[in-house]
Formats: C-alpha cells, structure tokens, sequence
C-alpha cells in the first residue's frame, strides 16, 4: 500500500489532498491517484468489518472522496482516460429525501472505481426504470430512512419488470428500517445492512 | 371500569412503576406516537401537522377503541403552522412542501460555520437569536425589515398557540380517556444539538478531528440549556422528558465516549438530582453504547430502543437497572400476519419483559401504515402473555425525589436592570425582581427553545 492508500485507510485528510495535488502537479495519472485510493478505501472497509471503523468513519471517508474527486474528475476528463468497474444507479425512493445512506453507498462505489448514476433523493419508480434503460447497469440501489415507503421500493421492482428490465439488473435496498423481510415483501435480490455491503454486492455483480 | 380518572390513575401508576422498576400487574403498552391513530381514521400528515382539531379526534376514536395501551404520543413536533410563523428552512412539511400522506423531514445543514465556535461558546444564547434565527428562519433574515419584527412577534404567539393547542389535545385524552402522554416537554444531547442544528454531521466529522476541543467546549456549554428545556417540559414531574437522539447510531465508542456521552452523562445526573427521570429515544444501533448507561444511577432514564438496536443484549446489561421500551419492528407492524405479532410478542413478554422493567412499543413509536389488524393482535398478546400479578393494583407515584431545586435560566438577572435604573427602586423591590426574572426565564426559554 502507498502513501497515498495509506492515508486514505487512515482518513489523514490532510495528507490525502496534499499527496493527491502533488501527484498531479508531478504528472502522476489521476487513474494511478485513484486507484492507490481504491486501495485505501478498500482497506477501510476492512476496518469497518473488523469493527474498528463505524459508521462515523465511513462517512468521513466518502466526504474525503467527494472532496478528492472535485480535483481528480476534471483531470480525468483532461487525461481522456476513463476506466470503469461498472455501473451502478441509485436513489432515495419517493417520499422519503433523506440522503446519508445514500452519499456514502455512492461515494464508497465511487471510491471502488464504479460509474455511479445517483437519481438523488424523492426517486419515483419511473425515474429509476428510465435511468436502468438509460444506463444499462447490471446493480440498482434504493435507499430509504422512512418505513411508509416499503411499497414504493416494490412498485419500483414492479415497475422494471413491467418494462421487461427486471431480468439485466440485481436490486439491492439499505436503509434504517429495511431488513431482510422488507426485500422479500419488496422482491429485492440482496438487502444491505451496511454501506460495504453494497460495495462488495456490486463487486460481486460484476464478477469481481 | 371505565371511569377515565380510575384508568388514568391505573395507566399512570403503570407506566410509572414500569419506569421505576416496581412491580406491575402487566407489560405496558408505552406507544409513543399519534400514527397509529392517523392510520385507523384515515387522517393523513398534512392534517396531523396543520388540523390539531383532527388530530384529537382521531386520538379519541382510535385510543377509545383500543383501551389497553397506557399511553399516548402528543403530535408536538408535528405542529406546522410553528414553523411557517417564521418561515424556518430546514424542515419540510406534508402539505406544505411534501405530499399529504408523507411524514414531515428535517434538512441538515452547517448553520454554524466552523471559524464560529468561539462565538457561540462566549454567548451561545446571543449567537443563536443574533446569527443562527436569522439563517434558519427565512422571516428573520433582514434585520432592517419590518419583517424581522413582525416575524419575532408571530414566533411568540405561534409558540404560544402550539402549546395551548397541543395542550389541549393532552388534557383531552386525560380527561375523557385517562390516557397519559407518553412524555412531558422534551431536550436534546448537547452533541446531537450542535451535530443536527448548528455544524450538520459532515461538519462534525471534521470537527472532532480538527478543533476537537471547541467541539467539547461547545457542548459544555449547551448542558445547562437543554437541563433548562427538560426541566421546563413538565413541572408535575409526572412524564418524562423525550430526548431524542441521533448521532450514537454512528459513532464508534471511541468517538462516542469522548464527545458525546460527557455532556450527556453531566446533563443527565443534574437531571436526575432535580427529580427528573429522561426517556431516551435510542435511534439506529445504541447497542456498542449500552455500558455507559451503567453510570448513571439505577431508574435514573428510560431507555427506548429503535428497531436497529440488540434488544436481548439490552436486557442482559440494562435489565433490572433501567426500564427498556420497544421490541417491535416496522416491518413487525406493516408486513407480518397477525400470527406472527401474536408469536413476537409472546416472546418479548416471556423474554426481555421477564422481571419488569419493560414497555412494548414499536421502534420509537408505531410507524405510519402499520397494519391496523396486527396493532390489535400487539394489544390482545398482551393481554395474553403480558401479565405478572393481576393483584397489584395501580396508583400514581410521586414523582422522583428531588436533591435539588433548577432555576431557570435568565440572560439579564434584575440586579442588571436595577443598576439601569440608577441602583434602587421606591417600592417592592422583591415583587418587581420576582415579574423580571420570570419574563426574563420565559425569554430564555423561549429562544433555546428554536434549537
């Protein structure tokens, strides 16, 4: 692990936007910086599952990524370089705007090198079947706080498989209140208890 | 027996006793929201929030028809027209800015910046009506308007009307049902208040790492404020104090023992010295927490747990030394059958109820869209399962004993205003001082009252 992955392990903030600007002032390619911060983020999810890290530190995490990736996208787009793990869209479903959960599934799959397509919060079904037809992606995330909206991530299941898309795409849900009837009731593939468990989800849909 | 004083008085002593530790006939059902209610009568969120007229008659028909819960949930927080009074930016509200049928939402956000703390801890209540009012709420946002006045004027009266309206739902359900609320008034940790209002969670993170010694300060600071809001929520002392909170779900130990449970810990012993037993609202996962709770003194707070929380590990560690109230799930209420109610609540009786000390409860109240069929079978499971001695028979406790007395927060005291006045009045200086200090306590209260 390089300096780099280590102070994103280590949530050095600091030291990670220092290292990360000299890298590019140096030349360094943004796709080398952002694997070296796969890495890092990798190894936070370890932490994470070994019960060192919580919560509190995933967040930071995805708020160091959001940060970093302001600087890298843009050199992204300059190196004309673009590598993906694959896609994956997500939302908060409609009722509910609550975004946490959500932002930090986003940022750690960002931060596992996916194309995150996030529809933001307040999703209604039909946005999301649009964005699985847009973006032809192989994982869906619905993500919710409020337990009223139980049916709204089943009309959402429902409603790609009205569209005939139900088959391409694996649905995971996470939130406060889902658990593992919530996907049954919903017709979900996988309920994710955590964060990670969306990244590795994610990895494992696309054979990773 | 249907006389409503008997069964508040029978309610009441259960609910206490349950608190307290003391034996009780049967496991209370300690609901802690109106949604059920809403549900059986076919109100919907807008009408919670802005017709507190519905909200007593579904209260009335609903709780009516279902007699063995022992308490009920004042719609406090739900009550809208609070927050139009003064054009506040953080809240969304059903039928104002959401549909009808959908639960109101809190928007975080920095509204403290983080070059701002030293501010706030050398005059957090100036900061707060100075610079944290006019960001919050939009009828405050230019000083020089006759808006701001106008909008300062409505803010007093809104609170006014709130109180006396959802006073009025309380006096009602006392009076003709002999349901006791839930809770009486309500506080915050100093952490959740700073995290939730003022930095916004991405802001704290970065503070406990950057400035982690204002983010202590800063809670100091808070604990006599929010001492003042739960002292303030019910002078009989007969419900307790709800306090909400929000952070712990995320907080590793580590993090959690250095900067949130200080402040708490302080604010509750205080509490507690003052007769007042808290019920906690412990939402998400508490569990990694439960051992600080050990520190305060036995009976001291009433534990209510979210769905995300170990309840059997709560009743391992806290059993017999703090009540507990929950055990049900949203799912338990929205998508199970009523068997499978029947079976879980069975089993929270012969289990985490064995001993006392325990209220069934969903998690943090019953949610919306709960199946009406399943709160019934939760009622007559617990008429099945739930009962330790029918022979116990129940009557209001008095309240917690008292080791001292809280005086309201005041910003100026008299003695300010006597020296204004030259340093001594004509007449009944005691009489004057008594009127100052408690429109100045009113004051007070009133502001912090916002955060």
């Amino acid at each position: 692990m390089n300096e780099l992955a280590l102070a994103m392990k280590e949530l050095d903030e600091d030291k990670i936007m220092e290292l990360v600007k000299s890298g590019l002032d140096q030349g360094d390619s943004p796709l080398d910086i952002v694997a070296a911060l796969n890495q890092g983020v990798v190894g936070v999810g370890e932490l994470y599952e070994s019960g060192e890290y919580f919560v509190s530190q995933l967040m930071f995490a995805a708020e160091i990524l959001t940060e970093v990736m302001e600087i890298l996208e843009p050199a992204m787009v300059r190196s004309g370089r673009t590598e993906s793990a694959g896609t994956v869209v997500i939302g908060t479903v409609a009722g509910d705007v609550h975004d946490i959960g959500k932002n930090i599934v986003g940022t750690l799959l960002k931060g596992s090198g996916f194309n995150v397509v996030d529809l933001g919060v307040d999703v209604p079904a039909d946005k999301f079947v649009e964005a699985v037809a847009e973006h032809q992606p192989k994982v869906l995330g619905m993500s919710a706080l409020l337990s009223f909206t139980y049916p709204e991530m089943k009309a959402v299941v429902e409603a790609l498989a009205a569209k005939g898309l139900r088959g391409q795409v694996k649905v995971v849900i996470g939130g406060a209140p889902v658990t593992d009837e919530v996907k049954v009731y919903a017709g979900a593939d996988y309920w994710a208890p955590t964060a990670m468990d969306t990244v590795s989800f994610a990895n494992r849909a696309y054979g990773k | 027996m249907t006389d409503p004083k008997a069964l508040f008085d029978e309610r009441l002593g259960r609910f206490q006793s349950a608190m307290a530790l003391l034996p009780t006939d049967r496991v209370p059902l300690g609901i802690s929201t109106a949604a059920p209610a809403m549900t059986y009568t076919g109100i919907n969120y807008a009408d919670v929030s802005y017709r507190p007229d519905k909200v007593l008659e579904s209260c009335l028909k609903f709780y009516a028809d279902f007699p063995e819960i022992d308490t009920f949930g004042p719609p406090a927080n739900y009550y809208a027209p609070y927050y139009d009074a003064v054009q506040n930016n953080s809240y969304k509200y059903p039928g104002r800015d959401l549909p009808v049928d959908i639960h109101f939402q809190y928007h975080e956000r920095a509204n403290m910046k983080e070059d701002e703390y030293e501010a706030f801890i050398a005059d957090p209540t100036a900061f707060l009506l100075e610079v944290w009012m006019p960001r919050v709420h939009d009828g405050l946002a230019d000083r020089q308007s006759p808006r701001y006045s106008l909008t300062l004027l409505k803010a007093v009266y809104a609170q006014a009307r709130m109180r006396a309206e959802v006073g009025a739902i309380t006096a009602a359900m006392i009076e003709k049902l002999g349901l006791p609320p839930a809770f009486g008034g309500g506080c915050h940790a100093a952490f959740d208040e700073l995290s939730d209002k003022l930095r916004d969670f991405k802001g704290i993170l970065r503070d406990i790492r950057k400035r982690p010694e204002l983010v202590k300060r800063a809670c100091g600071i808070m604990i006599p404020f929010e001492i003042n809001k739960a002292v303030g929520g019910d002078p009989t002392r007969r419900f307790p104090p709800y306090m909400t909170t929000h952070k712990p779900m995320f907080m590793s130990p580590k993090e959690f023992d250095e900067f949130y449970w200080p402040s708490m810990k302080e604010m509750l012993l205080v509490l507690w010295d003052c007769g007042v037993r808290v019920r906690i609202v412990m939402e998400g996962n508490w569990t990694p927490h439960i051992h600080r709770l050990l520190e305060l003194p036995k009976g001291s707070v009433v534990c209510e747990l979210d769905m995300q929380n170990d309840i059997v590990k709560f009743k391992e560690i806290l059993g017999g030394y703090h009540c507990i109230i929950g055990g049900l799930t949203d799912p338990d209420f929205i998508l199970t059958s009523t068997t499978e109610m029947d079976e879980k609540v069975h089993w929270l009786c012969e289990t985490i109820g064995r001993g006392g000390g325990f209220m069934i409860n969903g998690p943090c109240g019953i949610p919306g869209g709960a199946k009406i069929e399943n709160i019934r079978a939760m009622c007559e499971a617990v008429m099945k399962y739930g009962w330790y001695d029918k022979n116990v028979k129940h009557i209001p406790l008095p309240p917690p004993e008292k080791k001292r007395d809280w005086e309201p927060l005041i910003y100026t005291p008299f003695e300010e205003y006597k020296k204004h006045l030259g340093g001594s009045v004509t007449g009944d200086e005691e009489v004057i001082a008594k009127y100052w200090n408690a429109f100045e306590a009113q004051a007070l209260a009133w502001a912090w009252s916002w955060l």
